[in-house]
C-alpha cells in the first residue's frame, strides 16, 4: 500500500491494498494529517481492496475527528470499496464525496 | 419291514376276512410312487394267495390335484407336495377311526368329503364296481348299473386302490383295515422321505445362498477419485431379497442400484436376479443409460413378472459423482443425505415401487456432494430390527449415529451403524435383510493450499483463488470473504500454524474451506451489521453478508466453509 500525506490540506491518498496488514500504517498517517476540529479528507480513488479492518481504522479515525467537532470526508471510493461501505452501511456515516 | 411286505400283508388280511366273506378275489391297485421306498423297485406282478390277486400298476390318476397357489420355485413346489402327502396321511388316520354302522356309500361319502377337505381339492372319485365289469371295462364291454368297485385314493394324488364290491360292513372294516396298515407304512416312508426332501432343501438353499452371494460380490466396489464406497448386505435367511450392485458409467462416476424385493426368501432372491439383470442390461443397452431412463425401462419391464407373483420391489438407481448425485428412486424410503457438518435429511423417493405402476415419472432427485458428504443407501430391514423386548432400530437412531460432523471412511461408517445395530438386537435375530451402502465424497483432486498465519501472507490469497474461481464478481467475493476469516484467525483465533485452505465448485457455485488450529470460534452464527458505526463487528457480517451458507464444525482444527452461489446470472 502506497501513502501519501498531505498535512497541510489534511489529506490523505491511499493506494494499493488497504487490509489488515497495511492498517497500522494507514493509522499512523491518519494521525499525521489529521488536527483537532479539521475536516480529513481520505482520498480512495486508488483503493483497489478494503477488508473489515480498513473500515474498522476509517471509523476509528472519524470518531476521533468528530469528537474535536471536526469531520472526516472519504473521496472517490472505487467500486471494490463503495461495495463495501454500503454493505456494512457505513455509507451512511461517511460523508462521501464523489 | 418295507412297504410292500407291508402292503402284501395288510392284503393278505383283507384277503382272509373276504374268503370269510365268500368273495372271489381283491383286486388291489397300487402306484408306485418314486417317494414309497421298496415300493419303487417294484415290477408289477401277481401274487396268489387264499385266491387273492395283487396287481401293481403304473400311475392311475384317478385323482387330479388342483394346484393350490402357483408358485415360482421348484423347491417350493417339492415343499408342497410334502404338505399334500401330509393332509392325506391325516385323511387316513380319519378313515381309520370312522364312526361304526355307516353304510358302505356313506363310508365313500365321507372318506370323499374329507379328502376333499383334507386336500382341498374339488376332483376326488370313488367307485364302486363288481369285479365282473372290470373285465367288461378292460375288454372294452359297457358298464352295467350293477358295476360295483371301490376306488380308493390311498398314497398320492397318483395312486388308487380298487376293491370289488363286498358287504357293507365287510367294505367298511376292509377300508378300515387296509388304511390303517398303510398309515403306518406310509408315514414311515413319508418320515424318511420328508427328512431326506429337507436336506435336500436345505442343500439348495445352501446353494442359492451361494450363488446370491457370488451375484452381489460379483462386482468390486469401484475406486472413483473423489469418492469413497462401502456396502454390505446381510440376509435374514439364507437368501435374501436385497439387492445392491454398482455398474460402471464412465471414469468418473458409477451407477448404484439398491433395492428391497417384498418378502424374503428363495421367492424373493429369485425376483433380485431378475430385478438386478434387468436393470444390468438397461445400463448397458440404453444409448443415454440416465437413472431416470433406466428406471422408467425396467419397471416397464418388471411390472407383468412382478404383478404375475403379487410382489413388487423399492429400488434406487442413482449416478454417483464425486460432487453429485442423481437418482431415480422407486419407493425405497431410506436414502439419507448427512451433507458435512449438518443434520441427515431423506432424499425422497421419485416413484412408486416397482411393479405397482408400469409408468414411471421421469423425476430424479438431485443431491450436491460436497467432501465429507454422506449418503446411506439402507433397507428397512436396518431400521426394522428390533430389540429382544421388541422396540425398532429406527430412522431416528440411524440418523443419529450420522449426525456429529465427523467424517470418517465408508467402511467405518458402515461398520459402526451395523455394530449399533448388532447392539440394539442384542442377540435377537436377525428381523430382515439388512443392506447398507455408504457414499461419501471426499477431497481428493480439490485445490489445497496453505498460508503462514500472518497478515502480509493473505496477500497470496487472490494469486490462489483466481485460477478456480473464473467468474470476477463471485472471485472478488469469495477473495474478501475468505481474507475476512483468516484475518479473524490470526488477530482473534490465536492461529500459530498454517491456515489450510480447499476450493471447489462447478457452473454456479463456488465453496470454500478455511481450516486452522486455534481457539474455538464459530463463525456461523447469524450477526447483525450496527446500526451506529464501531470500530468493530464488521467482518462476520461482511463474511454473512458476501456468502450464501457459512457452515462450521468444530473438531481437531476450526473447520469453516462458505458456499457462494454465482449471483451475476439472474435467479
Amino acid at each position: 500500500m502506497h501513502l501519501l500525506e498531505r498535512p497541510e490540506l489534511n489529506q490523505l491518498h491511499l493506494n494499493g491494498r488497504f487490509d489488515a496488514f497495511a492498517a497500522p500504517a494507514v493509522s499512523e498517517a491518519l494521525t499525521r494529517v489529521a488536527a483537532p476540529g479539521a475536516t480529513v479528507v481520505v482520498d480512495l480513488s486508488a483503493v483497489e481492496f478494503i477488508d473489515s479492518t480498513g473500515l474498522a481504522t476509517l471509523v476509528q479515525a472519524l470518531k476521533l475527528q468528530q469528537a474535536s467537532k471536526g469531520d472526516l470526508i472519504l473521496r472517490s471510493p472505487t467500486d471494490a470499496v463503495r461495495v463495501i461501505l454500503e454493505l456494512t452501511r457505513l455509507d451512511r456515516a461517511f460523508a462521501i464525496e464523489p | 419291514m418295507n412297504a410292500q411286505s407291508t402292503l402284501t400283508r395288510v392284503v393278505e388280511r383283507a384277503g382272509q376276512r373276504l374268503v370269510e366273506a365268500g368273495a372271489t378275489f381283491l383286486h388291489l391297485k397300487a402306484v408306485d410312487e418314486e417317494w414309497i421306498h421298496g415300493v419303487r423297485s417294484a415290477e408289477p406282478q401277481q401274487i396268489d394267495s387264499a385266491g387273492i390277486v395283487i396287481e401293481w400298476l403304473g400311475p392311475l390318476r384317478r385323482v387330479a390335484v388342483e394346484s393350490e397357489i402357483e408358485t415360482i420355485a421348484a423347491v417350493a413346489d417339492g415343499m408342497r407336495r410334502i404338505d399334500f402327502q401330509r393332509s392325506l396321511l391325516e385323511r387316513l388316520a380319519d378313515i381309520t377311526s370312522m364312526p361304526a354302522g355307516l353304510t358302505s356309500s356313506e363310508a365313500i361319502q365321507a372318506i370323499t368329503d374329507r379328502a376333499r377337505k383334507a386336500m382341498a381339492v374339488s376332483r376326488i372319485s370313488l367307485e364302486i364296481r363288481t369285479a365282473e365289469a372290470i373285465h367288461r371295462a378292460e375288454s372294452g364291454a359297457p358298464k352295467s348299473e350293477a358295476e360295483r368297485l371301490v376306488t380308493i385314493p390311498t398314497l398320492t394324488a397318483h395312486s388308487t386302490m380298487t376293491i370289488p364290491a363286498l358287504l357293507d360292513e365287510d367294505l367298511i372294516d376292509l377300508i378300515q383295515l387296509v388304511a390303517a396298515h398303510l398309515a403306518t407304512a406310509i408315514e414311515n416312508a413319508l418320515a424318511h422321505e420328508q427328512s431326506l426332501h429337507q436336506a435336500r432343501i436345505e442343500e439348495e438353499y445352501e446353494i442359492a445362498s451361494r450363488v446370491q452371494q457370488a451375484v452381489l460380490t460379483r462386482r468390486p466396489v469401484p475406486s472413483i477419485e473423489g469418492l469413497d464406497l462401502d456396502a454390505t448386505s446381510r440376509p435374514a435367511r439364507i437368501v435374501g431379497g436385497d439387492f445392491y450392485e454398482f455398474l460402471p458409467a464412465g471414469p468418473d462416476a458409477t451407477l448404484v442400484v439398491v433395492g428391497d424385493v417384498s418378502g424374503k426368501g428363495l421367492p424373493a432372491a429369485i425376483l433380485t436376479s431378475l430385478t438386478l439383470s434387468t436393470i444390468s442390461a438397461k445400463v448397458e443397452f440404453l444409448p443415454t443409460p440416465t437413472p431416470e431412463l433406466i428406471m422408467a425401462r425396467a419397471a416397464e419391464d418388471l411390472y407383468q413378472p412382478f404383478t404375475d407373483v403379487g410382489m413388487f420391489t423399492t429400488a434406487v438407481v442413482a449416478r454417483i459423482e464425486p460432487r453429485r448425485m442423481v437418482t431415480a428412486n422407486a419407493g425405497h424410503g431410506l436414502v439419507i443425505h448427512r451433507p458435512w457438518g449438518r443434520p441427515p435429511r431423506l432424499v425422497t423417493p421419485t416413484d412408486a415401487p416397482i411393479g405397482v405402476l408400469q409408468l414411471t415419472s421421469g423425476d430424479t432427485t438431485e443431491v450436491v456432494l460436497d467432501p465429507g458428504d454422506l449418503v446411506l443407501v439402507a433397507s428397512d430391514g436396518i431400521t426394522d430390527q428390533r430389540s429382544p423386548v421388541g422396540d425398532l432400530f429406527g430412522l431416528e437412531r440411524l440418523k443419529g449415529l450420522i449426525d456429529d460432523g465427523d467424517d470418517k471412511e465408508a467402511s467405518a461408517w458402515v461398520d459402526r451403524i451395523l455394530a449399533a445395530v448388532d447392539a440394539h438386537a442384542d442377540g435377537r435375530e436377525q428381523d430382515d435383510d439388512q443392506t447398507l451402502l455408504a457414499i461419501r465424497a471426499t477431497a481428493e483432486g480439490i485445490l489445497r493450499f496453505e498460508l503462514p498465519p500472518d497478515l502480509e501472507a493473505l496477500r497470496a490469497l487472490p494469486g490462489h483463488l483466481a485460477p478456480a474461481i473464473p467468474e470476477a464478481t463471485t472471485r472478488s467475493r469469495v477473495e474478501l470473504a475468505v481474507h475476512e476469516l483468516c484475518v479473524n484467525a490470526i488477530t482473534h483465533g490465536e492461529c500459530r500454524s498454517p491456515i489450510a485452505i480447499m476450493v471447489w465448485g462447478d457452473a454456479g457455485r463456488t465453496v470454500v474451506e478455511v481450516a486452522y488450529d486455534g481457539i474455538t470460534f464459530d463463525p456461523s452464527a447469524p450477526v447483525k451489521v450496527p446500526d451506529e458505526p464501531t470500530v468493530h463487528g464488521y467482518g462476520l457480517g461482511i463474511i454473512h453478508h458476501l456468502s450464501d451458507e457459512v457452515v462450521y464444525v468444530r473438531r481437531r482444527l476450526n473447520q469453516t466453509r462458505l458456499f457462494f452461489r454465482d449471483r451475476s446470472s439472474p435467479e
